[in-house]
């Protein structure tokens, strides 16, 4: 990790904007944040799997049909816009 | 009605005065309802209540009493953290981003307990996405412990410890990704469980990390999360990491005596983050379990301090993902007058999330990214198998590993003295269990100037009964988990 780090291509990734009144509070967080991940860094992990997650030791599976558990009437409710029971949105392609 | 305290009973003393006709769940849900209406102004915890369908459902619950059915759970009023889905009521997270969101289906916990004749008196405040230990990243305000109004309740299930602290519910649910449910169990004076990964169905509960994110109950005691557990675990074909084990019997488990079982006391703890009255409190406790004949054995969690920066990549990498479906298109908050489908996105966001989940987006999408993912993801997930190995050597040797839940007792509200960092440091003691899956409990064990402490019993995978025995055999000898923080007095 470098000293300093540049915050804005990392929220454009994640679909974030960041102003420029609240840019220098939001990247003296984040660098402060990866500061407490250096002593991961110094850790010796050689030849130590990842543990994704615990579950990996029990996880089931369904049979693969298809079931309706909520209607799309019912999902389509929660929809900020909509035409014609579609999720409506900002004209794509001109 | 009925001489008996309500705003103190046991579950089982409930469950007796129902079924002696001494009360009924309607008068019981409508006491509720009034404590709710007269005391959480004060203290913020509940962000919608039902007394509708509370009133409704304890209508059902008694029909069903009447006929002679006496199920644990039946007419027994609860709340529910608004991290779990209800159907046709709104479903938060305590974010702007779900504030008008209602939910189409009912999580399985809420299900299972509504199943059970639970009665549902509304859903509790919480940090944000379940994003904090202090419950003052919440869209809808700080919640306040009934301890002390100038202190927290600790986070991020928050609004449920300090609801069942001040007895404006006799029970709650939590989730804990970090010891969310524990350490405000602990500021609160109450008794939580986090159960195994896998334990109770994540189905309808919105997620935040999911290898580590878990439900669990919040009462006042032991025997009365055995009670709850009861109806929440199990297996559930609706979450593929849910464990298809049987569940079982609590209620009979808990009574058995605790003596010859061995309980591990970690030399890490007692390091100079936790409050040295805390850890007078907690050896107190320890020596009080010896009394009864548990035997005390010194264990080594080398990689214990490693935990909260383990889990601090681990969990915004897991939160990065799981948030990147909150987009304005499909539900939750979109912005006003979109320019184009990247505006829709880029302001929905950014104004529909809190700063603390945003930091925590920005912090997983950079340790997620190609550059960084072996220097941060990858290594943090490489720490983990070892905290986790650990765990497991040394619960092959010892019954459960008892410490503290938090290194302090509840700290002021808007303590601008604690850095970011600082905050976090707050899970050391709990964030352990869920990198690791293992269950633990937190227990009333004392009071320091006036505020409650914690002691945590950390078991191994799926022996939620043995944390739940110790703690009830342990609440049998002591009477830590009755006492309650004074909310009458600021009543008037």
């Amino acid at each position: 990790m470098s000293a300093s780090t540049d915050v804005t291509p990392i929220a454009a990734l994640a679909k974030l904007a960041i102003s420029d009144q609240s840019y220098s509070q939001v990247k003296e967080n984040f660098e402060s944040t990866l500061q407490l991940f250096d002593e991961l860094t110094q850790v010796d992990t050689a030849g130590i799997a990842p543990l994704v997650s615990p579950g990996d030791r029990h996880q089931t599976l369904r049979a693969d049909t298809n079931e309706t558990l909520v209607e799309r009437a019912e999902l389509m409710k929660n929809a900020p816009a909509q035409e014609h029971n579609y999720f409506a949105v900002p004209r794509v392609i001109d | 009605m009925t001489s008996l305290d309500l705003t103190t009973s046991s579950l089982r003393q409930l469950r007796e005065s129902l079924d002696s006709k001494q009360i009924s769940s309607v008068e019981l849900a409508q006491f509720f309802v009034n404590r709710i209406k007269q005391f959480d102004p004060q203290l913020n915890s509940v962000i919608t209540e039902t007394a509708d369908l509370a009133l409704e459902q304890a209508e059902h619950a008694d029909r069903r009493i009447a006929n002679g059915d006496s199920s644990a759970l039946l007419g027994i009023p609860i709340l529910h953290k608004d991290i779990f889905c209800t159907k046709g009521v709104k479903t938060t997270c305590a974010s702007k981003m779900l504030a008008d969101f209602v939910s189409p289906y009912d999580a399985t916990v809420v299900s299972a307990l509504g199943n059970a004749g639970a009665i549902t008196l509304g859903k509790t405040n919480m940090d944000e996405f379940a994003m904090g230990s202090s419950n003052e990243t919440s869209y809808f305000g700080a919640v306040k412990n009934p301890w002390d109004l100038s202190r927290v309740p600790g986070g991020s299930s928050g609004g449920s410890a300090s609801a069942v602290a001040a007895g404006l519910a006799p029970c709650a649910t939590g989730t804990d990704t970090g010891g969310s449910i524990r350490q405000p169990a602990a500021l609160c004076g109450i008794t939580g469980l986090k159960p195994s990964y896998g334990r109770v169905s994540r189905y309808g509960m919105i997620a935040f990390a999911s290898s580590m994110d878990q439900a669990g109950p919040m009462a006042k005691s032991a025997e009365d999360c055995a009670s709850l557990m009861a109806a929440m675990a199990g297996h559930d074909p609706l979450d593929s990491t849910s464990a298809r084990l049987a569940v079982p019997d609590y209620a009979t488990e808990i009574q058995k005596p605790i003596a010859g079982l061995r309980i591990g006391i970690p030399e890490e703890i007692f390091d100079k983050q936790l409050s040295p009255e805390v850890g007078d409190t907690i050896n107190a406790a320890l020596r009080e379990l010896e009394s009864m004949g548990a035997v005390l054995v010194d264990v080594k969690l080398p990689s214990t301090p490693l935990g909260v920066s383990t889990y601090y990549v681990i969990a915004p990498a897991e939160a990065s993902a799981n948030l990147a479906r909150y987009d304005g298109v499909r539900f939750g908050y979109r912005c006003e007058h979109p320019e184009n489908l990247e505006d829709l996105y880029v302001r929905s966001r950014t104004e529909g999330f809190g700063e603390e989940v945003k930091r925590r987006i920005l912090v997983g999408t950079f340790t997620l990214s190609a550059a960084s993912y072996d220097q941060y993801f990858m290594k943090a997930q490489q720490v983990r198998r070892m905290i986790a190995n650990e765990y497991d050597e040394v619960l092959a040797d010892v019954d459960v590993i008892a410490g503290p839940s938090a290194p302090n007792t509840a700290f002021p509200l808007n303590d601008s003295s604690k850095s970011i960092t600082d905050m976090y440091m707050e899970d050391v003691f709990t964030v352990g269990c869920n990198l690791a899956g293992l269950p633990a409990i937190s227990v009333p064990a004392g009071l320091v100037d006036g505020l409650p402490v914690g002691m945590q019993l950390i078991g191994r995978a799926f022996d939620e009964a043995t944390v739940l025995r110790i703690g009830h055999q342990f609440q049998m000898q002591t009477d830590w988990h009755t006492r309650t923080g004074g909310i009458e007095e600021f009543a008037s």
